[in-house]
């Protein structure tokens, strides 16, 4: 049941910043460090499920749910530690701080994922919500909550 | 309500006090080696350092099977390549550090690549990627600072492709740490000012941000202690042996905290001041760390609090309403530091350490990338840590 719940939160996640790498400058000036063909993956040891983008074009494209290896990845140590953070109960800071997710490759990459979650949260997620799993959570610009209803109606299914 | 998960590691064994380096034959002994690789670099030995430990070591056991002094400020790639060779070609089986913290790290990177045997040492940059065990490591510091002799962490830079690879593993911990009052006695006043900031820096980072844990709270609160109690005297009185073991303890003893509690936004902007304009990193932890703390004042006024105890004693403690305790810590830190600029010239802001104020902005762009960052209480975007720059310029 925890696979099905994070392969179908990680299918949200993928098309969501797919979406935002499309219209949010916040997003596009994130990866614009990144080379063409950078990849990244979140990866649930020890047999998946996996969140697999890839840069290309200016911008970030679900890959899908299928492991492969890429520049950086983070690892969830076990289903239950990816299981707590993609539901909303245990903040990413916190999983990472407990070793509970690691890092393969540039942590200065990590850095900007952990950002990139950072933002499509805010924007995907009830205030009230986003305030438990993030260290502060902005408040909404105009153009924000068009991206918000974007996201809603478009952006998370389709990408 | 639940309780939080931590975990704590720190194997290292630690062999400190005078009479310590005669240890060295004996430990190596101990880790099953006969063939030792010394490392340092040309700093320590024309201070005479490495003559020192030689005399010491030299107790009919065995002989040094190779020797390198060549390694640079910043342990590089280039280097660490070299050195796995020479370790080959002389059938070594062991490492000893003497040195500062680009020694100890030079030596973890060279463990890495004889270790793990990987063709390009880049693909395993990152956390706990490490899994084979490592050469026995001794390390022995000829400061009081870094930490990196109990530390699982290793930098290693890539001059040819200009990154700096970050390394963190339980593995890269040493086995042995040798702290001798002879290897630290000849570091003058300044440098000693500046490597005691920075362990004072690993202490409070090490107590105050997100992967603290009861263990390391330990380690960190008695360094705490013990760097605000010898620093300010040892800078007047460098040749005092028991302030200078004092100061030793308590940078291995910060470096155990924060190699199990990492540090947050003052490392952060600390390492993007060093990498942007080459300050050197104790000195810009002297600088920044006050700002630091106020920075996270609301998120950590509890445990600054705490640490008024340790930083400015039982009376000034007991004096202070609890409610002011928080800020007065940090008015502690603010002393330590116009105290070690009175005695040493330790200079207290960035402009005088020698950046420019056209470079704060890339420094804050950098500082969001430091993976320290994640560990800080409280979250930092660019224009808030552009703004703690300013004040600390």
């Amino acid at each position: 049941m925890k696979g099905f719940y994070l392969d179908t939160i990680f299918f949200f996640l993928g098309r969501g910043l797919q979406y935002l790498s499309r219209y949010d400058p916040v997003v596009r000036r994130e990866i614009a460090a990144w080379p063409e063909g950078f990849t990244f993956s979140f990866y649930v040891s020890p047999k998946g499920p996996a969140l697999h983008m890839l840069k290309e074009n200016k911008r970030l494209r679900f890959k899908g749910l299928d492991w492969h290896d890429s520049d950086l990845i983070i690892f969830f140590k076990h289903q239950e530690a990816a299981f707590q953070v993609f539901s909303m109960q245990l903040p990413f800071y916190t999983a990472y701080a407990r070793h509970l997710a690691s890092v393969k490759g540039d942590p200065g990459n990590a850095m900007i994922i952990y950002r990139l979650f950072n933002r499509l949260q805010t924007l995907m997620l009830p205030r009230f919500i986003a305030r438990r799993i993030l260290k502060t959570v902005s408040p909404l610009a105009k153009k924000d909550w068009l991206l918000r209803l974007g996201l809603y109606f478009s952006g998370l299914l389709f990408g | 309500m639940k309780s939080s998960l931590f975990e704590f590691y720190s194997p290292l064994k630690i062999v400190s006090g005078r009479g310590a380096l005669e240890n060295t034959g004996f430990e190596l002994e101990q880790q099953g080696c006969s063939r030792p690789m010394l490392l340092s670099e040309p700093g320590i030995v024309s201070a005479g350092l490495v003559k020192k430990f030689k005399s010491a070591f030299r107790d009919g056991r065995f002989e040094l099977a190779a020797e390198y002094y060549d390694i640079p400020q910043d342990s590089a790639l280039d280097v660490v390549n070299k050195i796995a060779a020479l370790f080959r070609e002389k059938s070594c089986d062991s490492l000893i550090a003497l040195g500062g913290g680009s020694v100890i790290d030079t030596a973890k990177g060279v463990n890495i690549l004889l270790s793990e045997g990987a063709e390009d040492i880049a693909s395993l940059m990152g956390a706990e990627l490490l899994k084979k065990p490592m050469k026995p490591l001794i390390a022995i510091p000829t400061t009081a600072g870094t930490g990196s002799e109990a530390t699982l962490v290793a930098v290693i830079a890539d001059r040819e492709r200009q990154i700096k690879m970050p390394f963190t593993s339980y593995r890269l911990i040493p086995d042995v740490a040798i702290l001798d009052p002879r290897m630290t006695m000849s570091l003058p006043p300044p440098l000693t000012a500046i490597t005691g900031m920075d362990a004072l820096t690993h202490a409070i980072e090490a107590y105050t941000c997100l992967q603290k844990n009861p263990v390391s709270d330990a380690f960190a609160f008695q360094a705490v202690k013990m760097i605000s109690q010898a620093l300010p005297q040892i800078v007047s009185d460098g040749e005092n042996e028991v302030l200078r073991m004092t100061m030793a303890n308590a940078a291995l003893m910060a470096g155990i905290a924060f190699s199990n509690s990492m540090v947050g936004i003052v490392h952060s902007m600390g390492h993007a001041t060093g990498s942007v304009a080459g300050v050197p990193h104790g000195l810009a932890m002297s600088i920044l760390l006050p700002y630091g703390m106020e920075y996270n004042f609301d998120f950590s006024k509890e445990h600054y609090a705490e640490l008024l105890l340790p930083l400015g004693g039982a009376e000034r403690y007991a004096a202070t309403p609890p409610e002011e305790r928080a800020g007065e810590a940090i008015a502690v830190v603010y002393e330590l530091r116009q105290t070690l600029h009175n005695k040493t010239g330790m200079v207290l802001n960035l402009k005088d350490a020698g950046v420019a104020e056209a470079q704060l902005a890339e420094i804050a762009k950098k500082s969001l990338n430091d993976g320290s960052l994640i560990f800080n209480p409280r979250e930092a975007h660019e224009a808030a840590i552009l703004n703690l720059l300013r004040q600390a310029w």
